[in-house]
């Protein structure tokens, strides 16, 4: 398993025994088929060798990688992709990514006054601010500018002003947050996290391209 | 067969930087290679800057910094970061001479807390009315009197800022801001040498932006800001071309092996269209690892290469056209690309 280096900014985390139990889940309903694990894209971002790993783990079918693609809807063969990473709100299956990055500033502005480029965003009352490190160069898509939501401190807060190459601003109205504190853009609905999908809906994208566009930029973290 | 394959021109971005520099001149010009060179390739671009004179080099983040110096990226070329996190290992950095852009007390003292042999070289940022980084107004004072407080362990080279080009009068204001913070940190005692302002559009267009020195990331890449500014009309050359090969034909349809996997937005469907042999095609679908064009009833081959966007000579579409159609800017859909994804280098 490559395990890359851990930035302290910002990460995609796998959770291998999410892959490794979805991977059971999905055998468990193929019956007789044999369930070959979709890893095009680097395992759609998720990282190829681990999660060939953990979908064998599960019972899954490691791919002969050239040809995996072109398996088709075969009588005998079921592909599994979206389902094995969690893409799908299925109560069996758990997302095994999770994205997150830490609040690296954070400010207080008066009504009137702008953030970031452009000045998209003013605000209309005294308010608290935080800078995180994250952005459409990790794969956080600059259509989320105005738009998406970081969960921080227990709440959604919305992304003010444009996302940047490597950071946003989220709005926490009277609400204020530490330097360090980790602020989520999707991970483990069950824990209250946002789901993959409600962030890819927000944004018209699929969630396996929200995934493998994060995945081939942030460092990845294995858990 | 050959993957998708990004093609960078290193000599497209020697003329680049050569041209910008003359246009800032006298400022001095830092060569921003963030986010793996804005998808360009770390170490070739970086390589090229140095091997084309230019002293300053930005990189965002420590680790990116070190990457540098490990691969022979000499002393005498400042490197300079300025994301910095709660848990940095500034020692480290210290030993590799990196310049660091600090916004806080708490970084100051975390840095000063490291340079345990020598001083640590920083630039205080001053938050001119963008509102990410840098300090206030009311904090500005103390970040800079610290700071020469601790200058057996600090050396305070410069004074920064981030503008929003907003609009030109936005930006005059930032300006004004920046002259005054400069003026209150001369007061103090300061007497840096390093004043730094601006980026590719304001260093481009404004001489009163320039200062000391400029950050130029976006135009060296050849990618213009849109709005009806094309890279031809600032005289730069784009210096990335993106190439995908036909992996499959059928019915007026080519398939490329590349797609949103790779990078590609899947709002290109409908929006953008790729070049074979010198004809445009509009894109139909795009999947994980391919995307599909409507080819009509043109003669494509199996084993041709498409071209989804270059430097336009050929009539193919470029970076801009696919910024404008997909209503963002060129330096997201070049970052967003896949490491992955074959950076092939003509010197």
């Amino acid at each position: 398993m490559t395990i890359l280096p851990v930035s302290r900014i910002h990460s995609a985390s796998i959770d291998l025994l999410a892959i490794r139990d979805n991977a059971a889940v999905l055998v468990r309903r193929a019956g007789s088929r044999i369930v070959v694990a979709d890893v095009r894209a680097d395992a759609y971002g998720h990282g190829l060798t681990a999660v060939i790993g953990a979908a064998v783990d599960g019972g899954a079918c490691a791919p002969d990688i050239d040809s995996a693609a072109s398996l088709g809807p075969d009588a005998k063969f079921v592909s599994a992709g979206s389902a094995l990473y969690g893409l799908l709100p299925d109560l069996e299956l758990k997302p095994a990514m999770r994205v997150s990055a830490l609040v690296v500033g954070t400010k207080t502005i008066d009504a009137g006054e702008s953030v970031s480029y452009g000045y998209t965003w003013t605000a209309i009352s005294r308010t608290n601010l935080a800078l995180v490190g994250i952005g459409y160069a990790d794969g956080l898509d600059r259509i989320a500018s105005n738009r998406g939501s970081l969960r921080l401190r227990g709440a959604l807060r919305r992304i003010v002003g444009r996302v940047a190459m490597n950071a946003l601003v989220l709005d926490l109205g009277q609400d204020s947050a530490l330097i360090g504190d980790e602020a989520v853009v999707f991970g483990d609905p069950s824990t209250g996290e946002p789901a993959v999908w409600d962030w890819a809906s927000s944004l018209g994208r699929p969630s396996a391209e929200i995934v493998s566009v994060f995945g081939s930029h942030l460092p990845r973290v294995y858990r | 067969m050959n993957g998708p394959t990004a093609t960078i021109d290193l000599s497209a971005y020697r003329r680049n930087l050569a041209r910008l520099a003359e246009r800032v001149a006298p400022a001095a010009l830092m060569a921003v290679v963030k986010a793996d060179a804005y998808g360009h390739g770390l170490l070739p671009v970086a390589r090229a800057a140095v091997a084309a004179g230019v002293a300053w080099i930005g990189t965002l983040d420590i680790e990116t910094g070190l990457e540098l110096r490990e691969n022979g990226i000499p002393r005498d070329v400042a490197v300079f970061t300025w994301l910095l996190g709660p848990n940095e290992d500034y020692g480290r950095a210290i030993e590799a001479e990196l310049d660091f852009g600090v916004s806080t007390l708490s970084q100051l003292e975390a840095i000063a807390r490291a340079s345990v042999s020598g001083r640590a070289r920083v630039h205080l940022k001053i938050d001119t009315g963008l509102h990410r980084n840098g300090a206030s107004i009311e904090d500005w004072p103390g970040l800079v009197t610290r700071s020469l407080a601790l200058s057996d362990r600090i050396e305070l080279v410069g004074i920064w800022t981030h503008i929003a080009e907003a609009s030109d009068g936005d930006d005059t204001v930032a300006i004004e801001r920046f002259r005054s913070a400069i003026a209150v940190a001369e007061r103090l005692g300061a007497s840096v040498t390093v004043r730094h302002l601006a980026a590719s559009a304001a260093a481009f267009g404004r001489a009163d932006s320039r200062f000391d020195l400029v950050r130029i990331g976006a135009f060296s890449y050849g990618i213009s800001p849109g709005g009806g500014v094309s890279p031809s009309s600032l005289r730069l050359e784009p210096v990335m071309t993106l190439t995908a090969p036909v992996i499959a034909k059928e019915e007026g349809l080519a398939t490329l092996g590349i797609g949103y996997g790779d990078g590609i937005p899947s709002s290109a469907v409908g929006t953008v269209q790729v070049s074979i042999d010198g004809a445009r095609f509009e894109v139909v679908s795009v999947q994980l690892d391919r995307l599909t064009v409507d080819t009509g009833d043109s003669p494509i081959q199996l084993g041709d290469t498409a071209v989804l966007f270059g430097s336009g000579t050929a009539a193919e579409p470029t970076l801009q056209e696919w910024a404008d159609q997909l209503g963002t800017i060129g330096e997201e859909i070049v970052t967003r690309l896949s490491p992955r994804i074959r950076r092939r280098f003509l010197e």
